[in-house]
């Protein structure tokens, strides 16, 4: 009987032991996970660097900021270069390793906004090789009725997606810089008989995966 | 038993293993970063509003005779009336000012080419021509592209506004019109009756 007790207590401690040893894992993974790999808006930084990636969002000084504006033709609109008729920014990247990175770039209205959708245009260009070249035609704001896979929320509009992957011949770490400039205009349609605003905020929301 | 427990227990812990692998390995692949800007792109539209109004005297004249144009140029019968317009912002309006018969298929019209319109401008304290006595006739084609312009219509008048910043700006305008000279009348009572009307087109 005692050998059997002995048996009974053994097998006890050796469950313990387990639930002990589960538990911490599990721990130590909710832990490290909350730690590296999310960035959020609340977060003062806005440089997320692990040992393989980070990215990185930076805004120029120049903002559009365009009063008295009159309806615009696209073919005008696109051209803007005046002081406060365009908007740069940037998008860091580095890639190490085996991941791609997918990226949004958002516009986000100002709820206070009362210029209908419909009679704005936002035209986005990137910069390629010292030129600035269109990624889309001039489109309306065109709001998500909910959120994307990568995680631009709805009501916001998504000007360009972006997917970063590694070049194998560039070795085995690979940074991008993607210079961008938003303009946003009147459209050629809009109506005048009342003096009204429109604003926009560019957000960037990125997420990897592996390959 | 022992050995059945060591067994079970070392399963545990390779299962506990593999999941840990597992987890570490999806949250390796789900990276996200969110990034909210700071800067507040804007706009705020201009305000353009046309006016028309219309005085009070019209033309009208019964027992009309054929009449030559150094008279009627002078007659005090006339229909004054005038365009305003009132623009916040930099821009440039186009706009044309219209006569348009309105007795339609009446039997006693008299033909187009019988009346003669003539049409004055004010400026400073003057009115001086900028039609001069011209037949009624179609002016079929408009120079605005952007609005709908009734082209049944005659061409008086054209003109532009053009803002820098902001401007009111009016333009008082009178109309004459009567038969003209070389009319050959007959005992039949004949009527001529038109509107005026304006378009404006912001040149974008």
């Amino acid at each position: 009987m005692k050998e059997s007790e002995n048996t009974g207590v053994e097998y006890s401690r050796k469950i313990f032991i387990l639930l002990l040893l589960i538990t911490l894992l599990v721990l130590i993974v909710i832990g490290f996970s909350f730690a590296v790999y999310i960035n959020n808006e609340n977060s003062i930084e806005n440089t997320l660097k692990s040992d393989q990636i980070s990215m990185e969002y930076l805004e120029s000084d120049n903002k559009i900021s365009i009063v008295n504006a009159m309806p615009t033709s696209d073919e005008k609109g696109m051209k803007q270069l005046g002081k406060n008729e365009y908007f740069d920014f940037t998008v860091n990247s580095k890639i190490v390793g085996d991941v791609k990175i997918e990226y949004e770039i958002a516009a986000r209205k100002d709820k206070n906004s009362t210029i209908p959708d419909d009679q704005i245009k936002l035209y986005l260009e990137q910069e390629k090789s010292g030129t600035y070249v269109k990624v889309h035609e001039p489109k309306n704001y065109i709001a998500l009725t909910k959120d994307s896979e990568i995680g631009t929320p709805a009501g916001s509009m998504i000007l360009h997606r972006v997917v970063k992957e590694k070049d194998k011949s560039e070795g085995n770490i690979e940074k991008h810089s993607d210079n961008y400039r938003l303009r946003i205009w009147l459209d050629e349609n809009a109506s005048i008989s009342e003096i009204r605003n429109f604003s926009v905020t560019v957000d960037v929301y990125g997420k990897t995966k592996n390959k | 038993m022992n050995n059945t427990d060591s067994k079970n227990i070392l399963l545990s812990v390779i299962g506990v293993a593999i999941l840990f692998v597992a987890i570490v390995g999806i949250s390796y692949a789900i990276f996200v970063y969110v990034k909210n800007g700071n800067t507040a792109n804007t706009i705020s539209t201009g305000k353009i509003s046309m006016l028309y109004t219309e005085s009070d005297n019209t033309i009208s004249i019964t027992n009309a005779i054929p009449t030559p144009d150094s008279t009627g140029k002078i007659q005090k019968d006339y229909f004054e009336f005038t365009a305003a317009a009132n623009i916040k912002g930099k821009a440039s309006i186009d706009y044309e000012i219209r006569a348009r018969r309105t007795d339609g298929e009446d039997a006693n019209r008299l033909a187009d080419n019988v009346v003669n319109l003539y049409i004055e401008k004010k400026e400073g304290s003057e009115y001086k021509a900028v039609m001069e006595p011209t037949t009624y006739s179609i002016t079929s084609s408009s120079t605005l592209n952007n609005i709908y312009v009734n082209k049944d219509s005659m061409l008086l008048y054209k003109g532009t506004i053009v803002s820098n910043d902001e401007v009111y700006k009016e333009e008082k305008f009178r109309l004459r019109m009567w038969v003209n000279e070389n009319y050959k009348m007959d005992d039949k009572e004949k009527i001529f009756k038109l509107k005026v009307d304006i378009y404006s087109n912001l040149n974008k």
